[in-house]
């Protein structure tokens, strides 16, 4: 009986595999249908695709600013990926219409970083990728940044790699070139031997000293880059001088200040004469061990090409009175001061400083100083335009998506002499915003926000008269309690 | 003030100083003149605003290539919120940015949707826009394939 049973389970069996065969096969079948499918989904997705409608002329924008390197990026300690320093080789590989555009595009390939941390790895991936970058930029100049994290041997230099032999032969069109290095004497040495016409930009910002503490003797960059405008270094600056083409300096100084900051800054001022953008970073020091006693006649001047003005530094007090006292910059725009040990703060010079530096951006100069609560700007006093600009009230207005300029501002004193246009719907517009009825909820809510509420503001013109019905709205805030004057030709209005 | 009209016949009102940050309307309000006809245009209006009094640039001004030396990343707060919509929002408000002529909000559409894109593979850029790889014939497979094989496991 059981003899019989076994071919049947034997058919059984073979009965199941061949479903089993027919079924993988239908799988198989179904598989293939529904990679199909989403084939052809992707392709109606890609149809439909918002980034489609987009014209060449903004997709090659935006494949511009893909292509832009954010130095500073490394410098907040986010890690870039490998990749995202060779954005044009990703952009050309997309499909072929972004290729397309990336190959008409030279520009895109003309900046480069490299970020070597093992050479050995890369060697090969990096000559080709230099090949192509170099061949696709065209003649458009060059702007290279290197952090070569890898050490070069005593007596090995960039050179001897061959995606850097590369780059040199179009040394004619390097017009930035950034590099930092564990070992950087070889680039020095390179540097020092080369001729870069095209220069406009150069940061070298690692120690020219080798591994022995001996110190490289200083680059004659006038004779190598003619053309630099934009310096960023940690050594002394060029020391031929008058160096006139450079606009930019990028100082950063460690334990080697020998002297206080305020007669470096003034010679630099001296030695550059054409200098618009000045910043200067100093790392913490040893007061003790400078000349605090150094007297320069050259401490002292005006200096109207300065525009910007960047000052990193622990600084003494009596320094900061210096500075703040001894230079007067009319045409300064920008000015960035951050010092991190000065207790008092010299506020009288630095609003002397800040107001005899004619051009300066006043929302600037405010947004550095949000604890301000009493603000006077008589415009004559400016040389260029009067600073009580639209924009500059707009700036001033509460808004309850952004903090304004001066949260803290109690009292506003605008005395205008300038015959130049005045916004008055945007004065008493900023007026209103920054009025909070007293008891009022929102007078609350301002407070624990840490928005304070003006108290008293004060209009003068001394070219034009006042249309009392326009401030009307302004007299109705006088009643309420907010201290309001508005006067012109034709007397106090308000 | 100025009468802007959406495309679904919804009407804005707007001072003429803040509607004029789009040159394509400052021009289409010179031709014009003075009028009560309103003027047929999607809606824009919070951008300008929050940007009223800032300077203008000029009008020939080749803002490509200087625009493009700055960091990508620099957007300012408000424009990063404004610009935080949906990828087909944003692709409008470009269009509609370069339509109107309105550098500076172009310039802000630009440089996040470039944000988007850095640091990504070109796979991922293909998944993030919905992008078909139409790399078809073989060869041009194998040099995009070679100009990529370092990335890969990067």
């Amino acid at each position: 009986h059981v003899k019989e049973l076994l071919p049947l389970a034997d058919k059984d069996i073979e009965d199941h595999d061949f479903e089993i065969r027919r079924l993988r096969h239908q799988i198989m079948i179904i598989e293939q249908q529904k990679q199909q499918l989403e084939a052809q989904r992707a392709k109606l997705r890609a149809l439909v695709s918002p980034v489609r409608t987009l014209p060449n002329e903004i997709l090659s924008r935006i494949l511009q600013h893909v292509c832009i390197y954010d130095y500073d990026d490394d410098e907040d300690g986010v890690h870039t990926p490998f990749i995202a320093h060779f954005p044009a080789m990703v952009l050309s590989s997309v499909c072929s219409r972004w290729r397309q555009l990336a190959l008409s595009s030279p520009s895109l390939w003309a900046s480069l970083t490299v970020d070597i941390q093992d050479i050995d790895v890369l060697i090969y991936e990096l000559s080709f990728i230099v090949t192509q970058y170099v061949e696709r930029s065209g003649e458009c100049p060059l702007k290279l940044s290197l952090n070569f994290r890898y050490h070069l041997g005593p007596d090995e230099e960039p050179s001897s790699l061959a995606f850097f032999r590369l780059l040199l032969r179009h040394a004619h069109r390097w017009e930035t070139f950034k590099f930092q290095a564990n070992n950087s004497m070889s680039f020095y040495n390179m540097l020092s031997r080369m001729q870069l016409p095209s220069l406009l930009e150069l940061d070298i910002r690692s120690p020219a000293i080798d591994t022995d503490g001996d110190q490289f003797p200083e680059l004659d960059l006038l004779e190598i880059a003619p053309r630099l405008c934009a310096l960023a270094t940690i050594e002394s600056p060029p020391t031929k001088v008058p160096f006139h083409p450079l606009q930019t300096i990028h100082l950063c100084i460690g334990e080697e200040l020998a002297s206080p900051p305020v007669p470096l800054l003034a010679k630099i001022l001296h030695n550059y004469p054409s200098l618009k953008s000045l910043s200067l970073e100093i790392e913490p020091f040893d007061v003790e061990d400078l000349d605090s006693e150094v007297e320069d006649p050259m401490v002292q001047g005006t200096w109207c090409n300065i525009t910007c003005l960047v000052i990193r530094t622990f600084w003494e007090p009596s320094w900061l009175k210096m500075l703040f006292s001894s230079f007067r910059f009319p045409s300064l725009n920008e000015v960035v001061l951050k010092d991190e040990s000065t207790e008092t703060w010299p506020t009288d010079d630095f609003i002397s400083f800040v107001t005899s530096s004619s051009y300066l951006d006043l929302i600037a100069v405010l947004r550095v100083m949000p604890s301000i609560s009493y603000l006077e700007i008589d415009d004559l006093e400016y040389s260029s335009e009067s600073p009580i600009t639209s924009h500059f009230m707009q700036s001033l207005r509460h808004q309850s998506t952004s903090s304004p300029l001066a949260p803290k501002l109690h009292s506003l004193r605008l005395i205008s002499e300038r015959e130049e246009l005045f916004d008055d719907v945007t004065f008493i517009s900023m007026v209103e915003s920054r009025w909070f009825k007293p008891g009022s909820d929102l007078s609350a809510a301002m407070f624990s926000l840490g928005k304070a509420c003006l108290r008293s503001v004060v209009l003068k013109f001394s070219w034009r008269e006042v249309d009392a019905e326009v401030y009307q709205p302004l007299r109705k805030l006088d009643a309420e309690g907010l201290r309001v004057v508005v006067a012109g030709t034709n007397g106090v209005q308000v | 003030m100025v009468t802007l009209v959406t495309s679904d016949n919804e009407k804005f009102n707007a001072e003429k100083e803040v509607v004029e940050r789009s040159v394509l309307i400052k021009n289409m309000l010179e031709d014009v003149g003075e009028s009560d006809q309103p003027i047929p245009l999607p809606m824009f209006l919070e951008y300008c605003e929050h940007h009223r009094g800032e300077p203008l640039p000029a009008p020939d001004a080749d803002t490509s290539q200087d625009d493009t030396r700055k960091r990508t990343t620099d957007i300012s707060e408000w424009d990063q919120k404004f610009i935080t919509v949906d990828q087909e929002m944003l692709f409008e408000i470009i269009l509609a940015a370069n339509y109107l002529d309105i550098k500076s909000l172009l310039d802000v559409g630009c440089k996040t949707v470039a944000n988007m894109i850095k640091g990504k593979t070109p796979e991922e850029i293909r998944k993030l826009f919905n992008i078909v790889n139409d790399f078809t014939p073989r060869r041009r497979c194998a040099q995009i394939k070679k100009e990529n094989e370092w990335a890969e496991d990067r």
